[in-house]
């Protein structure tokens, strides 16, 4: 393979790498806060509330329900406004983290449903207050469990970002479109697909393992 | 030290509405060993969550040391439940956090500094007897070991009350004993009034002072451990109390006095409608 072709796909990884990292960053830090407030607002929840649990999670099933080639052509406004630019890696972070945080929060959600009620309960009796209780003990209870979804965050934000390469997203996926699929390169597709396959696999297992070392309940 | 004054918790569920405790009276007084006994569903860990007012009462108020705490704030209440301690039959550990991460969080919360939260745990540990296991995480340690555990931290705010759910009914025979007795150390000589739920008649034998028999959500008599077991009032009473091979002939005796009024047996049925 020509040196040209070598660089391009180092390059695909850096930028696939650089937008799944910064697109699963940014969704947590907007989709934790939201994963807490379904959970606690929950009719068992700590601070049960009927109409935020609703209107939450109608939003969040609202965002999640659109396909994903949807949302990145109708947000190209959005990300001109905040990037600047509709094409490259920078621009398809917008819509990678407006997709992924519905779908962060509702993995958030599910993990601390996971933590034993009874344990919350002997926190509220010792005298805990409802953000004690919040930042002591469900999500530290609930950490091996978030990682184990953050692994599976990662690998659907890959896929995304792959798709993104359709509306001149960067990364592997717009190799893989432009070069394998309209310049009709099937080796150049195959070795991208082979790359994303490879990412996949070590951030699920570097996660796995990783959890399997803070998991307390494992010994 | 806790009384309970018409004290009435009712759900709906479906279309029912369940009363889960009716009309309770019950005065449990300082330094006490209260044992509450019932069988599976009379709503004595329903009763013993009004304590700490981790249930509400629909009706009825709920002192201590002659306090209502049924009228108690948030803030308020939460004082209160740091001088309450609680113990559960799943022992409720924090999973994620070792011994001594476990013992130290009531202290964390309470706003105590990391050198004395430290020393704390120390004397807790020894108390409990377990300095060796400052580092174990809940998953190595034997439900015994949990329990103690479990205690060490409802004792760490030296609380003057400790409530006991079930705590021995996950345990083996010996490991129970030795749990009660420890219970029963920690009444002597720190002088917590204990209050302890179960359906086991040999806990309340073994150290109670005073039981309560509840079912179907009232509290059918109340006495000295050795007045209730020489003379049984109630049914429930008598089929904890006596050997199975004895309770039919109660049962007849009891329809007997049951012509002449206070049905026992049917109390339950009724107050689900």
């Amino acid at each position: 393979m020509e040196k040209a072709m070598i660089e391009l796909l180092k390059n695909g990884v850096d930028e696939t790498l650089y937008m799944t990292l910064v697109s699963t960053l940014i969704a947590y830090v907007i989709g934790v806060p939201l994963g807490v407030i379904l959970f606690v607002t929950d009719i068992k929840g700590i601070c049960k509330n009927r109409i935020i649990n609703f209107f939450t999670g109608a939003i969040i099933n609202l965002i999640r329900s659109v396909p994903f080639l949807i949302l990145l052509v109708a947000l190209l406004p959005l990300t001109r406004i905040i990037v600047g630019t509709t094409i490259g890696a920078d621009a398809t972070i917008v819509p990678l983290v407006v997709a992924a945080a519905p779908f962060v929060a509702r993995m958030v959600e599910s993990s601390l449903k996971e933590v034993d009620s009874g344990v919350i309960e002997a926190a509220k009796a010792m005298g805990s207050s409802k953000l004690q209780i919040i930042t002591k003990v469900i999500i530290p209870e609930a950490k091996p469990s978030l990682l184990i979804g953050a692994t599976i965050a990662i690998s659907t934000i890959l896929g995304y970002s792959a798709m993104a390469g359709f509306v001149g997203g960067g990364g592997l996926g717009a190799i893989a479109i432009n070069y394998g699929y309209y310049r009709y390169k099937t080796d150049v597709m195959l070795i991208t697909v082979a790359f994303l396959v490879l990412i996949v696999q070590l951030f699920q297992e570097a996660g796995l393992k990783f959890v399997n070392r803070i998991d307390k309940r494992l010994r | 030290m806790i009384r309970f004054e018409n004290v009435s918790k009712k759900y709906i569920s479906g279309k029912n509405e369940v009363v889960a405790v009716d009309n309770v009276n019950l005065e449990i007084g300082k330094g006490e060993i209260f044992g509450i006994i019932g069988f599976s569903g009379a709503g004595k860990s329903t009763l013993v969550r009004h304590i700490n007012l981790l249930e509400h009462p629909t009706e009825g108020n709920i002192y201590f040391d002659n306090v209502n705490l049924t009228n108690a704030g948030e803030k308020e209440l939460r004082k209160y439940r740091q001088r309450i301690g609680m113990i559960f039959q799943q022992f409720n550990l924090l999973a994620q956090r070792n011994v001594v991460g476990n013992i130290a969080y009531p202290l964390e919360i309470a706003g105590i500094k990391k050198k004395d939260r430290l020393k704390r745990v120390d004397e807790l540990l020894q108390l409990v007897g377990l300095e060796d296991k400052k580092k174990a995480y809940p998953s190595q340690l034997s439900g015994g070991q949990k329990q103690r555990v479990a205690i060490a931290r409802a004792l760490a705010t030296n609380p003057d009350v400790l409530l006991c759910d079930e705590a021995t009914s996950a345990l083996d025979p010996i490991t129970t004993r030795s749990i009660l007795s420890l219970l029963k150390e920690i009444n002597e000589k720190l002088g917590v009034t204990i209050v302890i739920i179960t359906h086991e008649m040999k806990v309340v034998e073994q150290i109670c002072d005073k039981v309560a028999v509840m079912s179907g959500g009232v509290i059918e008599e109340t006495g000295t451990v050795k007045e209730v077991f020489l003379k049984p009032k109630s049914l429930t009473a008598r089929r904890l109390i006596l050997p199975d091979d004895n309770i039919n002939i109660h049962l007849n005796e009891n329809e007997m006095f049951s012509e002449k009024g206070g049905d026992v047996n049917g109390k339950g049925n009724d107050r689900t409608a």
